[in-house]
C-alpha cells in the first residue's frame, strides 16, 4: 500500500510495486478526489438542472477523459520514460517540444486556477461571510503551502479526504431531497418517477404561461439547448482535455509499472463514476422541488428562503436582479453615488457581469434598487426585506409579471447557484449548511493544490527521480502564476464553466496529438511535434480570443463559415452602415458597441462570429484535427528526408 | 480473410445504396437510401472499413511475428477508442432512436446518457486494462 501512496520517491526501482487490489483501490480513490477541476465537478448538478439531457455530456465526457488519461496517456508517458507530460516529451522529442508543451500547460492551468479561486471566493464570501480578499489570500497561502510543503504521501491522503467530502456534498442533499419527494429508498433508482413528475410539471408550467422559451428546455429532450454539432465539439474538448490534464496524468503515471498504472486508472474511473452517478438524480430532485414551488404560484413577496444564498452570491437572478447587486448598489449609494450610469461604473469595479445586468434593467427597476439601497444604508431594513418588498415588485412590473409570482421566466439559476441553494432546499439546518460549505471549500482547495503541484513538476525534465531537487526559481515562478490567478479572481469573472471548457479545449488541441499519437508512433519527429503543438494550440487560442476580443472583425474575416441567419446578417450590415455614417459621434459609438455585441452573442442569443456555429470555448474541435494532421504530415516529410540524408 | 471479404461486400453494399439500389441491380422501385439515410449508410461504410482493417491486421500478425505485440496493442487501442467514442458521442448524438423505448417510464436514450454510458465506460476501462496487460505479458514486454 505504501508504495502506491508514496509515488516515485518511495518506490525503489528494483523492488516490485505492490499490485494488490487494496493499494490500487486506495490510489483510485485519491486520484478520483483530484481528477477533475472542483468547479466543473460541483457545477454538474446545476448544469444538468439548467439544460437537462444536453448537459449530461459534461459528466460523460469527464469520465471518458479520466479513462483515456489512465489507459492511454499515462502508460504512454511512462513508456517514454517520463512521469510528467514535459518529461515524457523531452525524452522522446527533445527540449524544444518540452518547453513549448510547458508554455501550453501554463496557458491551460492559469485560467483554471483563476476559476477555482473565484469559486473558493464565492463559497467563502457567501457561506462563511469572509471578505473576498481574506478568502483569496487564505486560499493562496494554503495552496502554496500545500504545494511546497506536503510530501506526496501526505497529499495522497488529503486527496482521499477530498474525495469523501465531494461524495458527501453530493450524496447528502440527494438523499434528503429524495426523502422529501418519495420517502425512504435508494434515490438513484427513484429517478424515473421523478422525471415523470418533472414532465407533468413542465406541461403545467407551459400551459400556465410561466416559462420563458429562451431559457426553458424540456428536461429529458435531446438537443433542446445545444445542436448536435455543439454537443460534439463540447465532448471533444472535455474528453480529450481531461485526458491530458497535467496533474491527473502525472498522478497516474507516478506508478512504476505500466500494468499497475492501467489498473489504477480503471479504479480511478470507477470512483469518479460513483460521484457522477449522483449528478442526474440530484439535478432531477432539485428541479422537482423548484418547479413545485413555481407551479404552486409562489408569490415573490414570500420568496423561498433557499434562494437567499445564491442571490447573495449573485449566481441566481430574479427578473435580472440579485441581492449581490443590491449589496453593491448600497455600497455605491453609501459612498454618495446616485446617478444610474455612475452606479454602473462603480459596479464594474465590483464585478463585470453586475454592470451588464444593471444596465439591462428598466429605469424604474434601477430607481427601486437605489431606493432599497438607501433604506439599507440608513439601517431601516435588512437587505432581504428591502429586496423582497421594494426591488422585486418593481422588477416584476417592469418585466410584465403582473401577478408577481415566482415563474420559470423570472428565475435564473446558474450552476454554482444551484449548489449554494442545495443545503436550504434539502432542509439542512444552519450548522449543516456551514459544514456543507466548509467541506466544499476543503475539496476545492485540495483540487487547487493538485493543479499547483502538477505545475511545479513541469520543469522536471532530464533528471531521474528529480522531485527532491526542484530549483527554487521554478517554485517562485509557479507561485507567481498562482498569485496571478488569485488576483484575477478578485475581479469575479463569471461563466466559470465556459472558462474551464476553453482551457480543456486548448489542452485537447495542443497536447493530445503529441501525447496520444506522437509518443506511440515510431516515425513521429521533433519537427512534427513542435509544429503540431503550435498549430493545434494556436488555432484554438485564435478562435477563442478572436471571438471574445474582436468579434466583428472575426465575423468579417470568416463570414462564409459563419452560421448566421439572414436576418442577423441584415442587422449586422445595418449597424455597420450606422457605425460609419451615423449622424453623431455618439450614435456611431453606440452602433459600434451593438455591432460587437451582436457578433459576439449574448447569453440568450448566439453571435455571428463563429465557424459552423461552434461555441468560442470549444475551438479545440478545429485545433485538434489540424494538430494531428500537421504531426503526421511534417513527421512523414522530415523522417523521409532524414532517412535519405543518412544514406551515403 | 473472411473479414476482408465481408468488409468489401459491405463497402460495395454502401456504394450500391448511395447509387440507388433499384437501378444498379435491375430491380425497379426499390431504393434503400431513404430507409437508411446518411447516418445508416455511413455506418455500413465504417463497418466495412473496420472489418477490412481487422482482416489486414490479422494477416500482418501471422506474417510478421516480430511485430505481433505492436499490432495486437494497436488493434486493442483502436477498438477501445472506438468504444469510448460510441459511449460518449454515439450515445448522446443517437439518443433519439433509443428514446423510442421506455424502461420503467424513463426514455432509454436519457437513461443511457445519465447512467448506462458511465457504467459502460468503467467496464470498458477494466477490460481494456486487463487485455493490454495480458498482451504485454504474452509479448514478453515485462517493463
Amino acid at each position: 500500500m505504501s508504495d502506491v501512496l508514496a509515488g516515485p520517491e518511495g518506490a525503489v526501482a528494483d523492488a516490485p510495486v505492490s499490485e494488490g487490489s487494496g493499494s490500487l483501490i486506495l490510489a483510485g480513490i485519491s486520484t478520483a478526489g483530484i481528477a477533475a477541476p472542483a468547479v466543473l465537478l460541483l457545477s454538474l448538478p446545476g448544469l444538468v438542472f439548467v439544460a437537462g439531457f444536453d448537459h449530461l455530456a459534461y459528466g460523460l465526457g469527464l469520465l471518458a477523459g479520466v479513462v483515456l488519461a489512465g489507459l492511454l496517456i499515462a502508460p504512454r508517458m511512462r513508456r517514454a520514460g517520463g512521469a510528467t507530460i514535459t518529461d515524457a516529451l523531452f525524452r522522446r522529442f527533445g527540449r524544444a517540444t518540452a518547453i513549448l508543451a510547458a508554455i501550453v500547460i501554463v496557458f491551460v492551468v492559469l485560467p483554471m486556477l483563476a476559476v477555482e479561486f473565484t469559486f473558493i471566493g464565492l463559497l467563502a464570501e457567501t457561506g462563511l461571510g469572509l471578505p473576498l480578499i481574506v478568502a483569496l489570500g487564505g486560499a493562496f497561502v494554503l495552496s502554496a503551502a500545500g504545494a511546497t510543503l506536503l510530501t506526496d504521501r501526505a497529499f495522497r491522503w488529503l486527496s482521499v479526504l477530498a474525495y469523501l467530502l465531494l461524495a458527501a456534498s453530493l450524496l447528502v442533499p440527494l438523499v434528503l431531497l429524495a426523502l422529501k419527494a418519495h420517502g425512504l429508498g435508494v434515490p438513484h433508482f427513484a429517478v424515473p418517477e421523478t422525471l415523470t413528475s418533472i414532465a407533468t410539471l413542465e406541461e403545467k408550467l407551459v400551459e400556465n404561461g410561466l416559462v420563458d422559451f429562451d431559457t426553458f428546455s424540456v428536461h429529458a429532450k435531446p438537443f433542446a439547448r445545444l445542436t448536435g454539432l455543439d454537443l460534439f465539439a463540447l465532448l471533444v474538448s472535455v474528453v480529450l482535455g481531461v485526458a491530458v490534464l497535467p496533474h491527473l496524468t502525472a498522478t497516474l503515471a507516478a506508478g512504476t509499472r505500466r500494468s499497475a498504472i492501467r489498473l489504477s486508472g480503471a479504479w480511478t474511473a470507477l470512483f469518479v463514476m460513483l460521484l457522477l452517478l449522483t449528478v442526474p438524480a440530484l439535478a432531477a430532485y432539485a428541479k422537482l422541488a423548484i418547479y413545485n414551488a413555481v407551479a404552486d404560484g409562489t408569490p415573490l413577496a414570500s420568496l423561498p428562503a433557499w434562494l437567499e444564498a445564491p442571490l447573495k452570491a449573485g449566481v441566481a437572478h430574479v427578473h435580472g436582479t440579485s441581492l449581490a447587486m443590491l449589496d453593491a448598489v448600497a455600497k455605491a449609494v453609501g459612498a454618495g453615488v446616485e446617478d444610474p450610469s455612475a452606479i454602473a461604473d462603480r459596479l464594474a469595479l465590483h464585478a463585470f457581469d453586475l454592470e451588464e445586468r444593471w444596465r439591462a434593467l428598466a429605469p424604474e427597476t434601477q430607481e427601486a434598487v437605489a431606493a432599497a439601497a438607501r433604506a439599507i444604508t440608513a439601517g431601516q431594513v435588512t437587505a432581504w426585506e428591502a429586496y423582497v418588498s421594494t426591488v422585486l415588485p418593481a422588477a416584476a412590473t417592469a418585466a410584465g409579471n403582473e401577478a408577481a409570482t415566482l415563474s420559470q421566466a423570472a428565475l435564473v439559476i446558474e450552476p454554482a447557484g444551484l449548489l449554494l441553494a442545495l443545503p436550504a432546499l434539502s432542509g439542512v439546518p444552519g450548522v449543516g449548511a456551514v459544514l456543507f460549505i466548509a467541506g466544499l471549500l476543503v475539496a476545492a482547495i485540495v483540487a487547487v493544490v493538485a493543479q499547483v503541484r502538477g505545475l511545479m513538476t513541469i520543469a522536471n525534465i532530464d533528471t531521474d527521480v528529480s522531485r527532491k531537487g526542484r530549483p527554487l526559481l521554478v517554485s517562485i515562478l509557479v507561485l507567481a502564476v498562482v498569485a496571478l490567478a488569485a488576483g484575477t479572481a478578485m475581479l469575479r469573472p463569471h461563466d466559470l464553466v465556459e472558462i474551464i471548457v476553453a482551457s480543456l479545449s486548448l489542452a485537447a488541441a495542443g497536447l493530445f496529438p503529441v501525447l496520444a499519437l506522437g509518443l506511440a508512433w515510431r516515425r513521429a519527429t521533433a519537427a512534427g511535434a513542435v509544429l503540431a503543438i503550435l498549430v493545434g494550440a494556436g488555432v484554438t487560442l485564435y478562435y477563442d480570443i478572436g471571438i471574445q476580443v474582436a468579434p466583428a472583425a472575426f465575423y468579417r474575416t470568416w463570414a462564409p463559415l459563419s452560421n448566421a441567419s439572414e436576418s442577423a446578417i441584415e442587422e449586422f450590415d445595418a449597424l455597420e452602415t450606422e457605425a460609419s455614417e451615423g449622424e453623431s459621434d455618439e450614435a456611431k459609438a453606440t452602433a459600434l458597441a451593438s455591432l460587437e455585441t451582436l457578433a459576439r452573442g449574448t447569453a440568450t442569443r448566439a453571435g455571428l462570429a463563429n465557424w459552423l456555429g461552434i461555441d468560442s470555448a470549444s475551438g479545440g474541435v478545429f485545433g485538434l484535427p489540424l494538430g494531428l494532421a500537421v504531426l503526421v504530415l511534417v513527421s512523414l516529410l522530415t523522417s523521409r528526408r532524414r532517412a535519405r540524408d543518412a544514406q551515403p | 480473410m473472411i473479414e476482408i471479404v465481408l468488409g468489401l461486400l459491405l463497402l460495395a453494399g454502401a456504394v450500391i445504396v448511395v447509387m440507388g439500389a433499384g437501378d444498379t441491380l435491375g430491380l425497379s422501385n426499390i431504393d434503400f437510401f431513404p430507409l437508411l439515410g446518411y447516418g445508416g449508410t455511413a455506418f455500413i461504410l465504417a463497418l466495412g472499413i473496420l472489418l477490412i482493417a481487422a482482416g489486414l491486421s490479422r494477416r500482418a500478425m501471422k506474417r510478421h511475428h516480430a511485430r505481433r505485440h505492436t499490432l495486437r496493442s494497436a488493434r486493442l487501442t483502436t477498438a477501445a477508442l472506438l468504444l469510448v467514442a460510441c459511449l460518449t458521442a454515439g450515445l448522446l448524438l443517437a439518443s433519439e432512436p433509443f428514446n423510442l423505448l421506455r424502461v420503467d417510464g424513463l426514455p432509454l436514450g436519457y437513461y443511457l446518457a445519465a447512467q448506462g454510458g458511465l457504467i459502460g465506460l468503467v467496464i470498458l476501462a477494466f477490460v481494456w486494462a486487463a487485455r493490454q496487460n495480458r498482451i504485454d505479458l504474452e509479448g514478453g514486454d515485462h517493463e
